[in-house]
């Protein structure tokens, strides 16, 4: 080839490589990617032979119901009372109540830095036309009147929450220290601490390690493989560790708690509001040619616990 | 048909230039909270790099959510490690890192991003 030619060829490369930064941070996926996409969410399975995080042989089992604490957390109309109780149950030492506090402060911490800010928002938000308005709407108003008790006093802030997380991880919390790596404040430095706590999450089957685990395992975690283990690294396979664990007992129902943080914090709302979360991402957040990539990672997820996928 | 030569090097630089500036120009999403659909929300409407921490924080989770509900795919718009530029009421911006698109408390100043209004 020409040497004259070369340069230009070389700068046209790295104009789309910069083209297409920006553009998938800003989530278009174009058609001529979608196979790109697809193999980008594939699980690593060099990473996983070395990580030693491995398929284990068990047998099917439905998955465990919550406890009635936990429950406390979806079905309470009255978070403040719920955290009242709470508060008794962590200060008698129980590190799951301590945990599910961390839940409470996270889901009302946007209301009550400023309950009437938050109104006024809510207002303003319904004017602006969203496609997924009415469910932004429905979902604010839910977390409004779950909070409502709740005031800038109580100072719900991330220090408070990662002290509260933290707090719970030492009491034996493993959702809470599962969070906590997800936050970048694991409660130990270096990779072998990550990998062996993915390995107890996996195992653990507990439903909200799961969810407190996922946003590490996106995109973030792209080439941790070795760490991470075989489904990280991808949006993808965020999305399979949230539909994990929805099998494995999660509220993922529309008025649930992950939907309703995902729509008023995120703004990822169902334009359909009888979807659950598994439909919905399956709907919004996966591509066509994707969705056997998706099941296999939610097989390979849930295979480490028993539970049936 | 005669052609005038440019000296190598000068070719170089003129696409050297180019590839800077639109490496520059497309590297970060930049939102700009003045614009009609953010400036009337409460914990947006008067933000400034010099507020607290915390209210930046639920500032530019807003912010995100509202950049997200209007994309085709919310999914994978700003997801957890992206960073966007925000340029608050008052003009001074910042560079926020999404940490956890589902919390209100998901998005983190980078420390020392932060410009004074221009």
């Amino acid at each position: 080839m020409p040497r004259k030619l070369l340069l230009p060829i070389l700068l046209v490369g790295l104009l789309g490589a910069l083209a297409w930064m920006p553009l998938r941070q800003a989530g278009w996926t174009g058609v001529a990617f979608v196979d790109e996409g697809v193999d980008v969410a594939a699980p690593s399975l060099e990473g996983a032979a070395t990580s030693g995080l491995r398929l284990q042989p068990a047998t099917l089992r439905q998955a465990p119901a919550l406890s009635s604490l936990r429950r406390g957390f979806e079905e309470s109309t009255d978070l403040f009372a719920y955290s009242r109780e709470l508060m008794m149950w962590a200060s008698a030492g129980d590190a799951d109540a301590m945990w599910l506090l961390s839940l409470v402060q996270d889901y009302c911490a946007g209301f009550a830095a400023d309950p009437s800010g938050y109104a006024q928002d809510t207002r303003v938000i319904a004017k602006l036309g969203l496609s997924g308005g009415g469910a932004m709407l429905s979902a604010r108003q839910r977390v409004q009147q779950r909070c409502a008790r709740f005031v800038p006093q109580d100072g719900f802030s991330l220090p408070m929450i990662v002290n509260q997380r933290t707090q719970a991880a030492h009491a034996g919390s493993l959702a809470a220290e599962a969070a906590l790596l997800a936050m970048d404040r694991p409660l130990q430095a270096g990779d072998d601490y990550r990998r062996e706590l993915v390995q107890r999450v996996l195992d653990s089957g507990d439903p909200y390690a799961f969810v407190a685990i996922a946003p590490v395992m996106g995109s973030v975690g792209s080439g941790r493989g070795e760490t991470l283990g075989e489904v990280s690294g991808s949006d993808l396979s965020e999305i399979a560790w949230r539909i994990a664990s929805c099998r494995l007992g999660m509220d993922c129902s529309p008025g649930g708690s992950m939907m309703t943080n995902y729509c008023v914090n995120g703004g990822i709302c169902s334009q359909d509001e009888t979807q659950d979360f598994s439909t919905f991402a399956r709907d919004a957040g996966v591509p066509r040619q994707g969705e056997d990539n998706v099941e296999e990672m939610v097989g390979t997820l849930l295979s480490h616990t028993g539970v049936d996928g | 048909m005669k052609y005038k030569r440019t000296r190598p090097g000068v070719n170089l630089l003129v696409w050297g230039l180019v590839v800077v500036a639109y490496a520059a120009a497309a590297a970060t999403i930049v939102i700009e909270t003045r614009s009609p659909e953010y400036r009337d929300l409460s914990r947006v409407g008067h933000m400034t790099v010099h507020a607290p921490d915390e209210a930046r924080r639920l500032g530019a989770a807003q912010v995100a959510a509202l950049y997200r509900a209007r994309s085709g795919t919310p999914f994978s718009t700003l997801a957890p490690g992206s960073t966007i530029k925000v340029v608050w009421a008052d003009g001074s911006a910042e560079t926020v890192r999404i940490t956890d698109p589902a919390s209100p408390l998901g998005a983190e100043p980078v420390p020392g991003t932060q410009q004074a209004p221009e």
